[in-house]
């Protein structure tokens, strides 16, 4: 293998490991701190939001059943 | 001492044959040698004559080229001893071989095989037998069993080594298909051998037997088998200078080290990655945030607990754009003491809370749930007490405008007790990216240094 194909090859490896550090620090896959549905939900129903959106996305709900 | 330089006056130097058929010219190395067969027209000559006279036509050697770059002449050295090759047969096996099927349970299945037998003399006048079939190569060697075991005694036979039983790998009858250079004894297409082999460890143990036309044995031998690879054999004609050989030995090494190199680069990527995932996964180590708020079922002016109360604020949290936040809720609720059985099948304390994210100008723009409990349940089927129990939650959210955020936590009256939720807000980076890229990268790595260590013994 001559050196400009391993020098290729390393090159695609940086640029991978480049890429998904990239992806890992911008937060590829977490969601925005600005949610547009949550925003829009508050401005139309004010606090009130709160209840319709807790009780609608809270999770566990089994764990805390048998009260 | 000149030992090694010693050769007995009986061993001539290579005798020029000449087919009388179609001129076609070989070098005779063994002195010994009776027949001949040409590898040009398969013409059987009498080596004892000084014309070599005609004595049969074997079929064409065309119809069987040799497999690969050995051929009649060529030289290699093995162990640091000189060979040439001086002879070659076909054969064809109709054998029974020992298969397991999928439940484990073992019988003999018929096969049918064709390989190449090389007949190496050294040097020092002795033979080597080298087997080539579609598989590889094989050294075959003559040996001499302790426990010899003869052919025809079922499926077991005796460890040439031990004298216990073992079971018979594989059986059945060997017939020459073609033949090419110098023999000490008649070989004539149809000759048959019979065969009985067992294996341990590597090794193949084959017990031979030739008849005669009557169906009496003529001869046993015995023979061990093991595989060599295809880039030794490459080795040992190329140290003889074997164009054809230099030619493959440089094309599989020009393949080991392509793989040598992957394997290293994969296996570097991967441990980068993964000290990566280790090193930052962890977060920053010093919280952007940090902030105690308890909650004491005495302040509560609510008697319910589905009610969501606001415990506090967190103000003015600086955030960079494009960053990752961790965020982190925990809180130990009280155990229940209770006696749990068929009686009373649960018991749980549980609290939900809920965090919401505010930007400078107190509008609301993001929220998260979470559930903070613990439980004991009785299953009514096994007996068994289960516990489960959640005391922290996470969330990652990704800033996009640089700013000040403030975080409202809210959450219900826990069911038992009093409890304190520790809110840390980290900045971090979503290390499973990292762990995925390294651990692909990883077995990448390894499924290329398996293929290499194949490879190399192929």
């Amino acid at each position: 293998m001559s050196w400009t194909a391993k020098a290729i090859v390393l090159s695609i490896l940086v640029s991978l490991l480049v890429g998904i550090d990239y992806m890992a620090t911008r937060g590829a896959t977490a969601d925005a701190l600005e949610d547009p549905y949550v925003k829009e939900e508050a401005k139309k129903h004010g606090h009130s939001y709160r209840s319709v959106y807790f009780y609608s996305h809270r999770g566990g709900g089994s764990a805390v059943g048998g009260k | 001492m000149a030992a090694t330089n010693w050769k007995p006056a009986s061993f001539s130097e290579p005798r020029a044959f000449t087919c009388q058929q179609c001129g076609g010219g070989l070098n005779l190395r063994n002195a010994r040698t009776r027949y001949v067969v040409c590898p040009y027209c398969g013409t059987q000559a009498d080596a004892t004559t000084d014309d070599f006279k005609i004595l049969h036509q074997f079929s064409s050697p065309s119809s069987y080229p040799p497999r690969s770059f050995i051929k009649l002449g060529d030289e290699a050295i093995f162990d640091g001893v000189r060979y040439s090759v001086i002879a070659r047969t076909v054969w064809y096996s109709d054998y029974m071989e020992l298969e397991s099927d999928e439940d484990g349970n073992k019988d003999y299945e018929s096969n049918v095989w064709q390989y190449d037998e090389w007949l190496l003399l050294s040097d020092h006048r002795t033979f080597r037998f080298l087997i080539e079939d579609q598989e590889g190569f094989h050294w075959v060697q003559e040996y001499y069993p302790r426990y010899p075991s003869l052919m025809r005694s079922g499926r077991s036979v005796h460890d040439f080594v031990t004298g216990q039983s073992v079971e018979v790998q594989e059986y059945g009858k060997s017939v020459v298909k073609f033949f090419e250079g110098e023999s000490t004894y008649e070989v004539t297409p149809g000759d048959e051998i019979f065969f009985e082999a067992y294996r341990k460890g590597s090794v193949l143990y084959t017990t031979e037997l030739r008849q005669d036309g009557h169906g009496q044995p003529t001869e046993i031998e015995f023979f061990a088998e093991e595989k060599v690879s295809k880039i030794d054999i490459a080795t040992g004609f190329s140290a003889a200078n074997d164009p054809e050989a230099l030619e493959m030995l440089g094309k599989a090494n020009r393949t080991l080290e392509r793989l040598s190199f992957w394997t290293k680069a994969l296996a570097g990527t991967a441990a980068l990655a993964i000290i990566l995932a280790l090193v930052r996964g962890g977060g920053n180590p010093t919280p952007i945030a940090d902030q105690r708020f308890s909650f004491q079922r005495s302040d509560s002016i609510m008697a319910a607990t589905e009610e969501l109360r606001l415990l506090g604020k967190i103000a003015n949290i600086p955030l960079e754009a494009n960053t990752v936040v961790d965020i982190n809720i925990a809180a130990s609720l009280q155990e229940l003491d209770g006696n749990v059985n068929g009686m009373n099948r649960e018991l749980s304390n549980g609290s939900s809370v809920f965090l919401e994210w505010q930007n400078e100008k107190g509008e609301v723009i993001s929220a998260n749930t979470g559930e903070i409990y613990n439980s004991k349940e009785y299953d009514s089927e096994d007996g068994t007490v289960e516990f489960s129990s959640n005391s922290s939650e996470s969330f990652e959210r990704k800033v996009s405008t640089t700013g000040k955020y403030h975080l409202l936590v809210y959450a219900t009256l826990p069911d038992v007790g009093d409890a304190t939720y520790h809110v840390t807000i980290r900045k971090t980076v979503l290390s499973r990216f990292y762990w995925i890229f390294g651990v692909l990268t990883g077995i990448v790595a390894i499924i290329l240094w398996a293929s290499y260590y194949s490879y190399k013994k192929r």
